[in-house]
């Protein structure tokens, strides 16, 4: 059935380009930040080299931690909510005979493409913002392939599971109770 | 060919203690048109659900539909390609709204996996025989009810199910389109085993053949503990505190001003949904009959009816009184359920008597269905249901659809309470409804009530009652009770009831 983007489309898109922006432009701005101490420290008055450096290590990885945790969470309450409002659909197709691995298919479709244009426009929004923030402000931003793509196979694997685990549980629940709102 | 097949079926659902379906034996052959009867609770939509394979959940006993069980079908595959078979028809309908006719239509064949070149011709086809063609790319919930009810039959003939299941078809619809839609339903039953489920006994009367479902065993104890315990608990402290304001109120307004042969409605133009109140009071005529003696709840006849109107002209256009003069009785515990075909004024009744009343709820009220409504009417509650908007639309009251329909018949409800140990009264109303009506409706309340309260013998008319049948109180099972509500048609003009295939009482 060909339709113009529905409006959980157009939000799950928009919440996953926002969520992989941030985290590209936070990770990549932290990155920058810890490669900017580590080159103004004047290592030969450091007592220990490496504790500094697994420090800054430490506050790099729990600021994409941080982001990543963000994005999943933002993008499982999405899907979550995206498939209770299709239960009913689900609920209707079910009874019309529909397999369920069809089912399956087509929402892993919706949301695979879904999950790729808002990842692609997350992806370009944080790489601008963050080339525009080291331009025009005392920011560093570092850009390495980490920064860049740690965020976005997350969010879409989350988001793969946070759709299709409720669309499964429901394909495999009765219609008539789905109906009812069970 | 036999479509349905059912011995010894019971179900529950998950959790629950008890049954809320139970069928001995039923066999449905197809092609024909058959209707699913039965009084509330008696599991009529889950057995239609278990039929069209849509309650997935485990039941006992056999259930064979187009000669499979579908507990035996253990892959999802299979299972599916069983459902493909069945077209049901909820009672909602079952569009998704924001879809257009076509996309639903398309969308239901690709599920199905018919092939994909196949589909528009199948769809115009379906579409051409409902004659909605021209709304195929209309969105379902810009169509009214009628033609989504159309749509979902489109939905059958397009997908060519051998068995076609709708639950209440003919709920929420006008005269005129219940015709038209049980046309399109006769019409699927030509070729195919067609099963619907309705509490319309007149749709009822016009399938081919009507089955009755009875309430489970395993459900009236329940009921009772819900009443005794549960309800009683949260209602007890509120009732007495009712009692004790509503008592005090009414000696200080009885010894004040009031007479108690006086009947206090609305007058003619006032606000109907204005609070009692606010009403002016206006003496009705009318014959009262004497309290009952073995019927000792606190609201008597005086305190309610006859009754002419309620905020709307007391005569019709055409010189006709608005409504007719009805005797009921209501108190704690009972309900009154005024039931009539639209326009029938049913809910002007129940709201000229809501000075009394504890809750009138004008609008469109679902009968009583479900344990917390039967709780409220322990609790001397009044519920209406009919369309009041119609009837105040048309400036009177009078039923004026219903004999365009069915010209040589006349409309009646009747409602009532058994309770153990008292006489109960059935009151019948309607244009035309006379003394010899309660012996008329002998048989059918007998054979309505038979599974459910086993009224047997059959009550004994009272004629001189005028408006209401007596059931002396041995006829009630002991412990036991209930209520008995239904429309029907009674004709006046052969004195026959119109429900003469019923079996006889």
């Amino acid at each position: 059935m060909k339709r113009r983007p529905s409006a959980w489309a157009v939000a799950t898109c928009i919440s996953i380009a926002c969520g992989v922006a941030f985290s590209v432009l936070l990770m990549s701005v932290s990155q920058g930040v810890a490669d900017q101490l580590q080159g103004d420290v004047n290592v030969a008055r450091l007592p220990n080299v490496s504790r500094i450096d697994n420090v800054l290590t430490l506050l790099t990885v729990v600021v994409t931690s941080a982001m990543l945790l963000q994005t999943a969470i933002a993008t499982f309450v999405m899907g979550l909510t995206t498939m209770r409002g299709r239960r009913a659909e689900i609920a209707l197709r079910r009874q019309s005979g529909v397999f369920r691995s069809r089912l399956l298919k087509e929402f892993a479709r919706q949301l695979l493409t879904v999950c790729i244009i808002g990842g692609i426009a997350g992806e370009v929004v944080g790489i601008t913002v963050g080339q525009g923030i080291a331009s025009w402000t005392i920011l560093p931003v570092t850009f390495t392939p980490v920064t860049v793509f740690a965020a976005f196979p997350v969010t879409v694997l989350l988001a793969v599971l946070a759709t299709l685990w409720p669309a499964w549980r429901s394909a495999n629940a009765s219609p008539a109770l789905l109906r009812r709102g069970g | 060919m036999t479509a349905i097949h059912i011995f010894g079926l019971r179900y529950r659902y998950p959790g629950a203690d008890h049954d809320v379906l139970q069928v001995a034996s039923l066999d449905i052959d197809s092609p024909g048109l058959t209707a699913v009867t039965g009084p509330s609770g008696s599991g009529k939509s889950t057995l239609v659900e278990l039929i069209a394979g849509t309650l997935r959940e485990p039941y006992s006993g056999e259930l064979d539909v187009l000669g499979v069980d579908i507990q035996t079908l253990r892959r999802d595959a299979d299972r599916q390609r069983h459902l493909r078979r069945i077209g049901l028809i909820p009672q909602d309908f079952g569009l998704l709204p924001t879809a257009t006719v076509r996309e639903i239509l398309t969308q239901d064949l690709a599920d199905a996996d018919i092939e994909r070149a196949e589909r528009p011709s199948r769809i115009a086809t379906a579409l051409t025989q409902v004659g909605l063609s021209e709304f195929i790319d209309r969105k379902s919930a810009m169509l009214s009810g009628g033609q989504r009810q159309r749509v979902a039959i489109a939905r059958m003939l397009a997908r060519d199910v051998e068995l076609v299941i709708a639950d209440e078809p003919t709920a929420n619809l006008d005269p005129a389109l219940v015709a038209e839609v049980l046309t399109l339903l006769r019409d699927l039953a030509k070729t195919r085993a067609v099963v619907i489920v309705t509490h319309d006994t007149r749709v009822a009367e016009l399938c081919d053949h009507s089955v009755q479902l009875p309430v489970p065993t395993s459900l009236r104890p329940l009921l009772r503990t819900h009443f005794s315990l549960r309800g009683w608990r949260v209602a007890a402290p509120i009732i007495v505190l009712a009692f004790l304001v509503t008592g005090v109120t009414a000696m200080a307004l009885a010894s004040s001003s009031k007479s108690p042969s006086q009947v206090t409605t609305t007058p003619s133009g006032g606000d109907p949904n204005a609070p009692p109140s606010t009403r002016g009071p206006v003496t009705s005529a009318g014959t009262v009959a004497a309290a009952p003696t073995l019927w000792p709840f606190p609201v008597q006849p005086e305190d309610c009816g006859p009754v002419d109107s309620n905020g709307l002209p007391a005569v019709c256009p055409d010189g006709r009184p608005n409504l007719q003069t009805i005797e009921y009785f209501s108190g704690s515990p009972s309900a009154l359920l005024h039931l009539g075909p639209s326009a029938s004024a049913t809910q002007v009744l129940a709201a000229a008597c809501s000075d009394y009343a504890r809750n009138v709820t004008l609008g469109t009220v679902p009968l009583v269905t479900t344990e917390a409504q039967l709780a409220w009417a322990e609790n001397g509650w009044s519920f209406s249901n009919g369309d009041v908007q119609n009837a105040l639309a048309n400036g009177c009251a009078t039923p004026t659809a219903i004999p365009t329909a069915m010209p040589t018949a006349q409309p009646f409800a009747y409602c009532g309470l058994y309770v153990p140990g008292k006489n109960a009264q059935i009151t019948v109303e309607g244009p035309g409804v006379s003394g010899s009506t309660c012996s008329a409706l002998i048989p059918y309340l007998h054979h309505n009530v038979g599974d459910w309260y086993l009224v047997s013998p059959p009550p004994t008319a009272n004629p001189a009652s005028g408006l209401r049948c007596d059931v002396p109180a041995t006829l009630v099972p002991p412990g036991d009770w209930g209520y008995v509500t239904d429309t029907g048609t009674f004709s006046t003009a052969t004195g026959d009831n119109a429900c003469s295939d019923l079996p006889a009482a």
